[in-house]
């Protein structure tokens, strides 16, 4: 005959529920198996001497209480709650910086820097001059489809623009390069290339007359630039865009006045 | 865009650092996550902000522990895992606070004057009274006893209540229910103490 019965049993195990705490150690523990404890539970598995320990901890732990219910009833409604609406995440995390970042925002976060990569890459600063060397990844990287909201100009979007590059660098005596290709008029697959120069401490009509050279694949031009600063390359073979190198000759200090 | 792929697919995306795939793989592995958190926690009148929360603390979490999802076959349902935890421990959390302000404002008298009085040093007898006289309401003790003197399940209790009351009672309310009713219980010194004194004899 058992020492105690199963009411006596009943009681010392509420007793013991009564008298003791659980600590911390024991809701990560319980935490853990609930899942398994409600799927059985919803498929009336007969495996309630497995369970005791986690129906044992619901009883002591409030908080592991509310959150097996919160999970049981998630469960048993599962196909029957409303899909809800759902919110743009914060991506912060994957660009290692403070802050919300929306997905679009780190996109262009993303292409903002790849271009800055790819430009570093290019542009090289001799004692003479300035050199941008064009490359097919440079290239696809300035497509206006590739970067919908970047800023590196001023101004929105020209349809008819095949690209536009806005460098900011003060070197060779040059504080800003813009370069703006157009689909030539005359000619199919050629472009029109701008170039527009920027000197520190000049302006119209002292920005003429600094030498550009450009070398496409197996041509090479040079020209000078007008009293604004500005010098257009026409017709250019728009697939040889990718081998293309623009030098731009160091600028000094602007020439004296007259007299 | 969407991103539908199956687990492997989605596990690798999420594994290429700085590029458009994994964005949108994150992007759609937030979506699964959101859904999964807002299901379980749409009865809390701060549903939508507290699922954000969780499926955010999950996303974080899916990155920092990438590499050690064993299988990536079993990638979504490993994420959902973490996602499903992190609701537990915020609901968890949650529960803790709030009943510490119950056992403030609920705190049970000093001495309960049946247990102290009692001339009956049988344990079932102490319990009885205990529940018997203590700050529980009829469902609470019915809750209580069935469970630890008539080894009623959850189950059970659930279809008595329901029956009791007219209304669907589900078996975690009598889980809660109960939890929540031992810890007043609990909150007697003087009965935990001759508890105490009753086991170790």
């Amino acid at each position: 005959m058992d020492e105690h019965s199963t009411a006596d049993q009943g009681a010392r195990r509420l007793a013991r529920l009564l008298t003791t705490t659980p600590d911390q150690r024991a809701c990560e523990v319980c935490l853990d198996a609930l899942e398994s404890y409600v799927q059985a539970q919803l498929a009336s598995t007969d495996d309630r001497a497995e369970r005791a320990s986690v129906a044992e901890h619901l009883d002591q732990c409030v908080g592991c209480a509310e959150a097996y219910a919160v999970l049981y009833e998630a469960q048993l409604n599962a196909a029957r709650l409303p899909q809800p609406v759902v919110p743009a995440p914060d991506l912060s995390f994957l660009a290692q910086q403070p802050g919300p970042l929306t997905p679009q925002q780190l996109r262009e976060q993303r292409l903002a820097a790849r271009l800055r990569a790819a430009l570093d890459a290019a542009i090289e600063h001799t004692r003479t001059a300035l050199r941008l060397s064009f490359s097919q990844p440079l290239l696809d990287l300035l497509a206006p489809a590739a970067r919908p909201g970047l800023a590196l100009r001023a101004g929105q979007p020209d349809d008819e623009r095949l690209f536009e590059l806005g460098l900011e660098l003060p070197a060779a005596g040059i504080e800003r390069v813009l370069l703006t290709a157009y689909p030539a008029r005359q000619r199919a697959e050629h472009c029109d290339l701008r170039i527009q120069l920027t000197v520190a401490g000049r302006e119209w009509p002292d920005l003429a007359e600094i030498p550009v050279t450009l070398k496409l694949a197996d041509e090479q031009r040079q020209a000078a630039t007008d009293p604004w600063g500005e010098i257009v390359f026409a017709e250019l073979p728009s697939a040889a865009l990718a081998q293309m190198v623009i030098e731009i000759a160091a600028v000094g200090d602007p020439p004296a006045e007259p007299g | 865009m969407e991103f539908n792929h199956d687990s492997e697919t989605l596990y690798r995306a999420c594994l290429e650092d700085g590029t458009d795939a994994q964005i949108d793989a994150f992007t759609a592995l937030w979506e699964q996550l959101y859904r999964i958190a807002y299901g379980m926690l749409h009865a809390y009148p701060d549903a939508q902000a507290l699922a954000a929360d969780c499926a955010q603390t999950a996303l974080i979490k899916v990155h920092r522990h990438l590499r050690q999802c064993n299988d990536p076959r079993t990638f979504r349902g490993w994420a959902a895992q973490i996602a499903r935890r992190s609701v537990l421990d915020a609901v968890r959390q949650r529960a803790l606070t709030h009943t510490v302000r119950i056992e403030e404002h609920e705190a049970l008298p000093d001495a309960h004057p049946a247990a102290a009085d009692s001339a009956d040093d049988d344990l079932r007898a102490v319990l009885l009274t205990a529940i018997s006289h203590g700050p529980l309401s009829d469902r609470s003790r019915r809750v209580v006893l069935g469970r630890f003197f008539d080894e009623h399940s959850d189950d059970v209790l659930a279809q008595i209540e329901s029956r009791e009351s007219e209304q669907p009672i589900l078996p975690s309310h009598i889980q809660v229910t109960r939890s929540k009713n031992l810890s007043k219980l609990r909150n007697n010194p003087a009965l935990v103490a001759q508890l105490r004194e009753l086991l170790e004899e």
